[in-house]
């Protein structure tokens, strides 16, 4: 889970679009059990070999233990498989990993994962739950000083684990009762655990590993994935860093022969990185905001632009609990006042998809585009009514929170100028650094947040419990309503696969649609070029990575 | 001379001493939690995770015991390790540190040739068309920003012609000349300018007519009686600005992606990565005290009246 700071950044997107509508439509269903980490159904003509040439920034890490952006993340999913996958396609579905299947207890407090025989890191030792005790101790420790250990917070033991200096020296939640069984215990109920079991520092080790400190490994992991780090040579820092294909992977081979991640300084490596796409140096690349339309009137006709939406949503996060909006058609009248799409021309030269629901398009079956159509739209005259009937008086101030390092003025600004003009409102912007805003966002200081969140875990429930639960982390808009948080216990007990997605549209429909709790404004909607001619198989994964699983030569 | 050196070199280490104190407290002073911000849009850290990071950086120290523990390592030679990359400081450096010099080095070799040679051809034949040329194009050089030189020869020479790499190192060798330049167009502007000035001034003098009266030809005059005589200013201007290229090029490294030192400043400076400022700053101030010292040096084999004292 986590609150982004930043929706100058391309926004997500629909991935089913044209070169995947193979992939999207009808895999669910193919290889459960097959261990096949990625989707061999794209648009691939099935041709391997060939280098995939990458730009990235410096990555704060690729050891598991705490890989956490998205630069390393790209590197680190290549070279580690989790006991789950969920790394072929943007798509809802889990995959089998290292775990065959697993099972959970009737309070989903014991979790037990059975795991595949015979598979194998790249130095040859077997991939057994001991690899993932090791791996799992080793990010947590104390001294290991992991920026990434909370996705573990409920397993038993991290507590005294994780305490600076460590009071225990073993996980006391996970066991092995054999090589091929794994058991983890929580400390508090989590139906959806399976689902952090996909995230890089949940990774298997070899024994070979050490501890967060040893630098062979920083620097040239040894994982089990479909790539592994080119024998010889290791992360060379700001330069470069070059895989090659496992053969000895259990699932579904890549077809590319390596991966060459070109290392550009992180600053500016956008520019960098489309400007590297354009002389030819690279395969792919993300697009500088300002270049936008200038990629887009370049590349797409030649069939090099990718559009696709992803797991993020950005939107307004009024104050529920206190103040003017504390009613549900002030906040609507928010809603309705504010014009997304002469925003989205005015200011982000038309790149963002105007958002009616708060659970993104990529949700599939989830998705509800009618969730809040008929309030998230402009429409001042229905601002005035709903503003009259809500008590906010013109001359009301609003204090706008937005964070002043993402590039939001012009949007912020704009909010503030429409709202002002259709409900007569006084508008106080207040920009603060990201994790300042946050502290802010925190003590409830705020009538009005920007806020964007994209989800750690492909899950429906990511965008709803943390967001708006009662009491919950991220719920800083203080939204309290017994009849949503009871939907959300139900959606998240053990029901019917049918039963879940209508608690979960409900859910959505009562907070967003009905006590307009959060106002999405845009979804995030994501853009790379990428070279058509050479490469076919080219989407963005759950990550935002390209999948590089399934690339492959034309 | 011994005497005059070691004295300079006491004064270094005071003025180390200063600048680190002052950087210190500018840096830590600074509102913000470095560990949250190099969290970046991550999920926000629970207390534990947060106080396991403060310890390993010594953050959960007083700052007054945070001084004296990094004063202790930096006499080591230690200088801590960078926040976002977990990597000793020193090794971050060194490895930037060949990049930083290539380009300055090739941008000192430009801003000498290019430089000393128009400011002499300006003076020499003052108001032709050549010292209309130099004056306007040094006008230009000075007045317009180094990003906006970097952009422009980009956009000439690899966006549209195609002939030199656009930026990164990873092309070898020509990699060089398109920074090279953007950083040394000012000096080379402001070197030309002075070299005219002082090589003016000194044309006038009675020495110089007294030699051409003694017969020596044009070129003896010029290249042996009147160079030596006027290059003392531009060589202290270029003593000083090789001492502050080393230190790091912040706008031409960002501008060509060129994976030096100034590079890694600005990163470090966005993320609050302290460690990384406070070791490239107080390695800059040193780079520069030092070649400033050389530069004086200098100065007593050039002109035999200077004594150092």
């Amino acid at each position: 889970m986590r609150h982004t700071g930043n929706s100058g950044r391309f926004a997500a997107v629909a991935l089913c679009l044209s070169l995947l509508a193979a992939a999207c439509g009808g895999s669910d269903d193919d290889n459960d059990n097959a261990g096949g980490q990625t989707n061999t159904t794209a648009a691939a003509t099935g041709k391997t070999g060939g280098v995939f040439r990458i730009a990235i920034g410096e990555p704060a890490a690729i050891d598991p233990y705490n890989t956490r952006e998205s630069e390393g993340t790209n590197v680190n999913k290549r070279l580690f498989v989790g006991l789950v996958t969920y790394d072929g396609n943007a798509e809802l579905k889990m995959r089998p990993g290292v775990a065959e299947k697993w099972s959970f207890n009737t309070d989903c407090t014991q979790w037990t994962f059975n795991l595949r025989k015979g598979s194998k890191f790249t130095n040859g030792e077997e991939v057994t739950a001991k690899s993932f005790i090791d791996g799992w101790t080793r990010a947590v420790i104390g001294t290991a000083a992991s920026q990434v250990a909370y996705h573990l917070t409920d397993v038993q033991g991290y507590k005294e684990l994780h305490a600076a200096p460590p009071t225990a020296t073993t996980f006391s939640g996970l066991s092995a009762p054999d090589p091929y069984t794994f058991v983890v215990k929580l400390s508090a109920s989590d139906c959806e655990f399976d689902k952090k079991t996909g995230t890089p520092v949940t990774s298997p080790v070899p024994s070979t590993a050490g501890d967060a400190k040893n630098q062979t490994f920083n620097e040239a992991p040894v994982g089990n994935g479909q790539f592994m780090i080119k024998p010889g040579t290791k992360w060379e820092h700001n330069q470069k860093i070059s895989l090659v294909r496992n053969d000895g992977f259990f699932g579904d081979k890549p077809k590319l022969d390596g991966i060459d991640y070109t290392i550009f300084p992180a600053q500016g490596r956008l520019d960098a990185e489309y400007r590297a796409f354009t002389a030819g140096d690279v395969d792919f690349a993300r697009i500088p905001p300002a270049l936008f339309s200038q990629a887009k009137s370049t590349y797409e006709p030649q069939g090099n632009f990718l559009k696709q939406e992803m797991f993020g949503i950005n939107y307004i996060m009024p104050n529920s609990a206190k103040g003017p909006l504390a009613n549900a058609d002030a906040r609507k009248a928010v809603s309705l006042a504010i014009d997304r799409d002469a925003i989205n021309k005015g200011v982000y030269q038309g790149s963002l998809t105007s958002a009616t629901a708060l659970i993104p398009p990529p949700f599939g079956e989830f998705y509800q585009a009618s969730t809040c159509a008929d309030t998230c739209k402009y429409d001042p005259v229905k601002a005035k009514e709903f503003a009259t009937k809500g008590g906010l008086t013109p001359g009301t101030h609003l204090k706008l929170s937005y964070n002043n390092d993402g590039g939001h003025e012009p949007l912020v600004q704009a909010w503030k100028d429409q709202l002002e003009r259709n409900l007569g409102v006084v508008v106080d912007l207040d920009g603060k650094p990201f994790a300042e805003q946050l502290q802010q966002r925190d003590k409830g200081d705020f009538d009005l947040a920007r806020a964007g969140w994209s989800a750690d875990y492909p899950t429906a429930d990511n965008f709803l419990f943390p967001l708006l639960g009662t009491g919950a982390e991220d719920n800083d808009g203080g939204y309290s309503n017994k009849a949503f948080d009871a939907l959300i216990t139900k959606e998240r007990s053990p029901v019917s696969d049918s039963e879940r997605k209508k608690a979960i549209q409900d859910a959505e429909k009562l907070a967003v649609g009905t006590d307009a709790a959060a106002i999405p404004t845009y979804y995030r909607t994501q853009y790379r070029v990428f070279d058509s001619k050479k490469w076919s198989g080219v989407s963005l994964d759950f990550h935002e990575n390209p999948t590089l699983g399934t690339i492959g030569p034309r | 001379m011994g005497k005059y050196v070691v004295r300079r070199l006491l004064q270094m280490v005071l003025v180390l001493f200063g600048a680190s104190i002052i950087l210190f407290l500018a840096l830590f002073v600074i509102p913000g939690d470095p560990i949250a911000t190099s969290q970046g849009e991550g999920h926000q850290l629970d207390k534990a995770s947060h106080d396991a990071i403060a310890r390993r950086y010594h953050l959960d120290q007083p700052l007054p015991q945070q001084y004296v523990g990094y004063v202790g390592r930096l006499l080591k030679g230690d200088l801590g390790e960078s926040y976002s990359y977990r990597r000793p400081v020193t090794t971050i450096i060194r490895e930037k540190i060949g990049n930083t010099a290539k380009l300055a080095v090739a941008a000192i070799v430009l801003e000498i040739a290019l430089g000393i040679i128009a400011g002499i051809i300006a003076a020499v034949f003052r108001y032709s068309f050549l010292d209309v040329l130099v004056t306007l194009s040094t006008t230009v050089a000075i007045g317009v920003p180094t990003f906006v030189i970097g952009l422009a020869l980009q956009n000439v020479f690899a966006v549209n012609l195609h002939w030199l790499p656009l930026q990164g190192q990873q092309a070898g060798r020509e990699s060089i000349i398109l920074p090279a330049i953007t950083l040394a167009a000012v000096n080379i502007a402001l070197v030309a300018r002075l070299m005219r000035g002082a090589m003016s001034e000194v044309l006038r003098a009675d020495y110089i007519r007294t030699a051409y009266a003694k017969g020596l030809s044009k070129r003896v005059v010029i290249m042996k009686h009147a160079l030596r005589n006027s290059i003392i200013p531009v060589l202290t201007y270029l003593g000083i600005s090789f001492g502050a290229l080393l230190g790091g090029a912040l706008i031409t490294e960002t501008v060509f992606n060129w994976n030096g030192i100034g590079l890694a400043l600005v990163g470090a400076i966005q993320q609050q990565d302290n460690p990384i400022v406070l070791g490239v700053v107080t390695y800059g101030v040193a780079v520069f005290v030092v070649v400033n010292l050389i530069v004086d040096i200098s100065y007593a084999f050039l002109d035999p009246r200077i004594r150092l004292e």
